[in-house]
């Protein structure tokens, strides 16, 4: 470490609004005894070691460390010395922890960079043999380079391999994916879908209830972008949205979901016809079509993998939603108690406005491309994703506290309806989602929230 | 932050806005809230909430209207929403039958979850849709009458009777209180016999049960 970096460490928090001392030093028990031991608080001292543990895991190099959080694959049981106490008592003390050696330099990210340009050109042209000659690809490099936000041309390919649709194996690729895309379509041709969206008469009531709602919410979906005002684009997401309600009848087809699916179908359609697909075109070529049935079986696979972690969200009285907005509200307590303490004197209930966020994973909130960077990440984290996701909503409400704390009732719940992300970049998003990190890592296993 | 002129108020009610998914509940309220009509307005999840003041019998009436998602699964979320309201406004789509049979179903609904004394009204709303007219102005009035609901038709396109119907809700709101609170000639902060509480002076303070949102209010404008 350069000299000085703890201090640029600490101001970098500071302008990220973190209460630092706040939550490291009395929020969280192992923390303040850490601290205790090493000489009490100060913005020099021990707890800017163990801010800068954190931020080196959380910032600098997130994507190493959110890897190892999630508990997935680890070579060296990384995951328990990050969530461990005494990992900064190391670090103070000269110990350079694990974690730092499992991440990834600049040209391991090269390399794989490389590696996918050419599985992705290779599956492109159906060439087995190129298939079969190229490596497979590390999914923990994969996960780390997802985290901190993929370039456009890898984006799909990427996704499809962390939703675990795609093989990291190269030579399985063709064969695996192959299977699937026939099955959605044998799948959709038995549902009589086969023909655009319009279904024929073996309709029941059930059916007629959930036709009718996505007839309705197609056409209303991401009204921002021309793009998905074209008839291809609607025929596609309302055949999956069917398709996937039919093979989950326990939620069946709960508005937002047509949400969920725009980034899936956008990434996806982009990758086959990047001209056509601009967000601002308002039509798609004919000749264009035919490549779009397998973006469309893959946006249709990928989101039962996405929505797997997250049925609980749409089915009767949405459990998973409720639950997750009353952890978003005892971490916010943690966080940021003065921002509970305003809105609770409002009356505003987190319920109020964070429904929508859990609902739609926030893509109501954000311009689109912005959003496919913020799914870079959560992608990245697969199986915890959906928990990470609060973190994030902490976040963002972090990221307002002021602004809505100058405000009362009704104007506050107007603005937590309308935030002002509108004009967010690629960079607020990672900035947000480094905070997200940071309290996760440390309320991660805090048993009390 | 300082007190705004549309901050001061006589009476403040709550209204929610619930009907079928589609009906266009949330352009009624786009158009009396901001005079906005977005023909591709997203679907609303959960509840979404906007506010707007107007004059009625020379007094300021603040309307607090949550509009509700009219999809069945969002039911248990939004019908948290009905309690405290003064009143409701039943929306559904000239142009499509189906909306306007549910209406005995999200009455249902509101018998269920919020208060016994909320005035409702039906709504015909998308009346520009002359052509696709399913349902009759007659038949919308008389199912009313059956109910004891009032009646209006609107367009929120084309701005046709929005205004009037939310005027006209809000003031059969007021003179209700007001004839209660003559009536029972109760004092102020009183609790009549129907189960409407209202308090006087201005700031005055609204509800036919659930006081908190609206006793926050009055608390506020106390305090400026």
């Amino acid at each position: 470490m350069e000299p000085g970096a703890t201090e640029t460490t600490w101001w970098s928090l500071r302008a990220l609004r973190f209460p630092a001392s706040a939550c490291l030093g009395y929020l969280v028990p192992q923390f303040s005894e850490w601290e205790a031991q090493q000489g009490g608080l100060s913005t020099d001292g021990p707890t800017s070691h163990a801010l800068h543990y954190l931020f080196e895991a959380g910032i600098e190099r997130p994507g190493a460390a959110a890897l190892n959080l999630s508990g997935s694959r680890t070579s060296r049981g990384d995951a328990a010395e990050t969530k461990d106490p005494a990992s900064p008592r190391d670090k103070a003390s000269g110990t350079v922890p694990e974690i730092t050696a499992s991440i990834g330099s600049d040209k391991a990210e090269t390399t794989l960079w490389t590696q996918l340009e050419a599985i992705r050109e290779a599956s492109r042209n159906r060439s087995v043999g190129l298939l079969t000659s190229l490596a497979p690809v590390d999914r923990s490099a994969l996960q780390r380079l997802a985290w901190r936000g993929l370039p456009d041309t890898l984006r799909a390919m990427a996704w499809k391999m962390l939703l675990d649709y795609c093989p990291m194996q190269p030579s399985r690729l063709l064969k695996s994916v192959g299977r699937k895309r026939e099955q959605y379509w044998q799948a959709v041709a038995d549902l009589g879908l086969v023909s655009g969206p319009r279904l024929d008469g073996r309709l029941s009531s059930e059916d007629w209830v959930r036709k009718r709602q996505i007839d309705l919410d197609v056409p209303r979906t991401a009204p921002e972008c021309p793009l998905f005002h074209t008839s291809a684009i609607q025929d596609t997401m309302t055949r999956i949205l069917h398709l996937w309600s039919v093979r989950h009848p326990a939620s069946g087809y709960v508005q937002g979901l047509n949400d969920i699916l725009v980034p899936l179908v956008y990434v996806f359609y982009a990758d086959h016809a990047p001209e056509q697909f601009q967000l601002d075109r308002t039509l798609v070529p004919e000749q264009a079509e035919p490549l779009l049935r397998d973006a469309e079986a893959d946006a249709y696979w990928c989101l039962c993998a996405l929505l797997d972690a997250l049925q609980d969200q749409y089915v009767f009285a949405q459990p998973g939603i409720q639950r997750r907005v009353q952890y978003l509200e005892r971490l916010m307590q943690r966080i940021d108690a003065p921002l509970c303490a305003h809105l609770a004197e409002q009356n505003v209930a987190f319920m109020q406005f964070a429904f929508r966020w859990m609902n739609c994973l926030l893509v109501r909130e954000f311009p689109l491309p912005v959003t496919l960077r913020l799914w870079d990440a959560y992608l990245s984290e697969r199986g915890t994703f959906a928990a990470f996701h609060v973190y994030v909503c902490a976040a963002l409400l972090v990221r307002f506290s002021a602004e809505l704390q100058q405000r009362q009732f009704p104007e506050l719940v107007l603005f937590l309806q309308n935030l002002p992300t509108r004009d967010w970049t690629e960079q607020d998003i990672s900035l947000l989602l480094s905070q997200a990190y940071l309290w996760k890592a440390v309320f991660a296993d805090a048993r009390r929230l | 932050m300082a007190v705004r002129p549309d901050d001061e108020y006589d009476y403040l009610f709550k209204i929610v806005l619930i009907g079928d998914s589609g009906v266009g509940k949330s352009n009624l309220l786009s158009r009396f809230t901001r005079n906005e009509f977005n023909l591709e307005s997203k679907s609303t999840i959960g509840v979404e909430f906007a506010t707007r003041s107007v004059q009625t019998d020379g007094k300021v009436i603040k309307a607090q209207i949550w509009d509700t998602a009219g999809q069945e699964r969002y039911r248990a979320i939004t019908s948290a929403y009905y309690r405290g309201a003064v009143g409701a406004l039943l929306v559904y789509d000239i142009s499509k039958r189906s909306s306007f049979e549910n209406a005995e179903r999200w009455l249902k609904e509101l018998r269920d979850h919020a208060d016994q004394n909320i005035v409702i009204m039906l709504v015909g709303n998308k009346s520009d849709l002359k052509h696709l007219r399913s349902v009759s102005i007659e038949e919308g009035q008389q199912y009313a009458e059956t109910k004891g609901l009032s009646f209006i038709e609107t367009s929120a396109l084309d701005a046709s009777h929005v205004e009037e119907a939310f005027v006209r809700i809000l003031t059969d709101i007021y003179r209700l209180v007001h004839k209660r609170s003559l009536t029972t000639g109760d004092s102020a902060g009183g609790k009549s016999a129907s189960g409407i509480v209202y308090q006087a002076g201005r700031g005055e303070t609204i509800s036919v049960g659930n006081l908190s949102h609206e006793s926050r209010s009055s608390k506020r404008k106390c305090c400026g």
